[in-house]
């Protein structure tokens, strides 16, 4: 009986994980998206102090989630990410609208590939 | 270069383990499903050893999920006729009574060259001479020749034979004592030492092999060093 359990137990534990994993993901790049959403309207407004205030928020956030992620997803993708919040910062503090809204919705659009890459999905799975 | 080592060492023991766990079995490859498991296990643990990019967890989880599925059909297998025939198969006789089964063998596109090969190999090199040959699940072919065919047995000449087959305990391992099977052959570790030394030898330690069999014939072989 032992052979049968102790496998289903490992099974049901690796899915569990990885479906706990997908929902914890989802949470922290919706509420990072969220914050990008913050941002992109106070650097329409011209407001970038409040904009870089709430973009380092995230970017905090971001690094201290940083080890945990490395362990999940693919390092190319974090290192991608990690790349458009750097040049994200640079256009922002030289003010250059612009430039600075399309890197944030580049950087958008990357946080929520990485999310829909860790969901259990069937084009994901095909 | 340092992460290249360490992914290597746990994987190589997470597969180590792994396939320890599943068993003789899957070493031995006996049947496909197995056989399809350690083709894929290995690939599997290549690619997070050579792709630093990828997470070691991408590798580990694959490998994982593999051995619990194939350790959850085993258990399948063993609880279940019907389960063991549709994931295993069954084995054809392909020679019955001596008679060529040629629907049997074209089923399991086993061809006349392929099936003679195998029983050359096994020494065989009369059809007429074989009773029964069974195609196994594990792809092997398991021949029974006719018993004017085999060899005679002492039994068949009605001659008494003294049992003289007996399996030995060894009892030093490359200069080891093995306690538990000093235990088990109901002897003390005095009496060892005394043999040996009556052997030539100052202690175990000299010792290559030492082994007792059921009649009490000892084996004593020294390390080349003490020779």
């Amino acid at each position: 009986m032992k052979y049968f359990l102790i496998p289903c137990a490992v099974l049901a534990l690796i899915l569990t994980a990885s479906l706990w994993n997908a929902a914890y993901i989802e949470q922290d790049v919706l509420r990072w998206c969220a914050g990008m959403d913050t941002v992109d309207r106070y650097a329409q407004d011209g407001d970038w102090d409040s904009a870089l205030s709430v973009f380092e928020q995230s970017y905090d956030e971001w690094s201290r989630r940083q080890p945990y992620l490395h362990i999940v997803v693919e390092h190319r993708e974090m290192d991608e990410a990690e790349a458009l919040f750097t040049s994200a910062r640079r256009f922002a503090q030289e003010g250059e609208t612009a430039e600075f809204r399309a890197e944030l919705a580049r950087l958008r659009s990357h946080l929520l590939f990485l999310c829909e890459m860790e969901q259990f999905a069937i084009e994901n799975v095909l | 270069m340092i992460t290249a080592f360490a992914r290597t060492i746990l994987l190589y023991f997470v597969l180590m383990i792994g396939l320890r766990l599943l068993g003789k079995r899957q070493i031995g490859e006996l049947e496909p499903t197995e056989l399809v498991l350690t083709m894929l296990i290995s690939d599997l643990a290549a690619v997070p050893m050579q792709d630093f990019g990828i997470p070691l967890l991408n590798g580990l989880i694959p490998i994982v999920t593999l051995l619990s599925l194939s350790m959850l059909l085993s258990a399948c297998c063993l609880h279940s006729i019907r389960i063991r025939r549709l994931i295993c198969g069954s084995p054809t006789t392909v020679i019955k009574e001596g008679v060529l089964q040629q629907a049997a063998m074209r089923s399991n596109r086993l061809t006349l060259d392929e099936l003679i090969e195998e029983l050359r190999g096994q020494g065989v090199t009369d059809l007429e001479t074989v009773k029964y040959a069974i195609l196994e699940t594990s792809g092997k072919l398991s021949v029974l020749l006719y018993a004017d065919e085999q060899p005679a047995t002492p039994k068949q000449l009605s001659r008494d034979v003294k049992d003289d087959v007996f399996l030995p305990t060894i009892l030093i391992n490359d200069g080891r004592i093995l306690r538990k099977n000093l235990r088990y052959a109901g002897l003390q570790k005095d009496w060892l030492e005394r043999k040996v030394q009556e052997r030539g030898f100052r202690s175990a330690h000299e010792v290559f092999l030492f082994s007792i069999d059921g009649r009490g014939n000892i084996l004593c072989v020294g390390k080349e060093a003490y020779q």
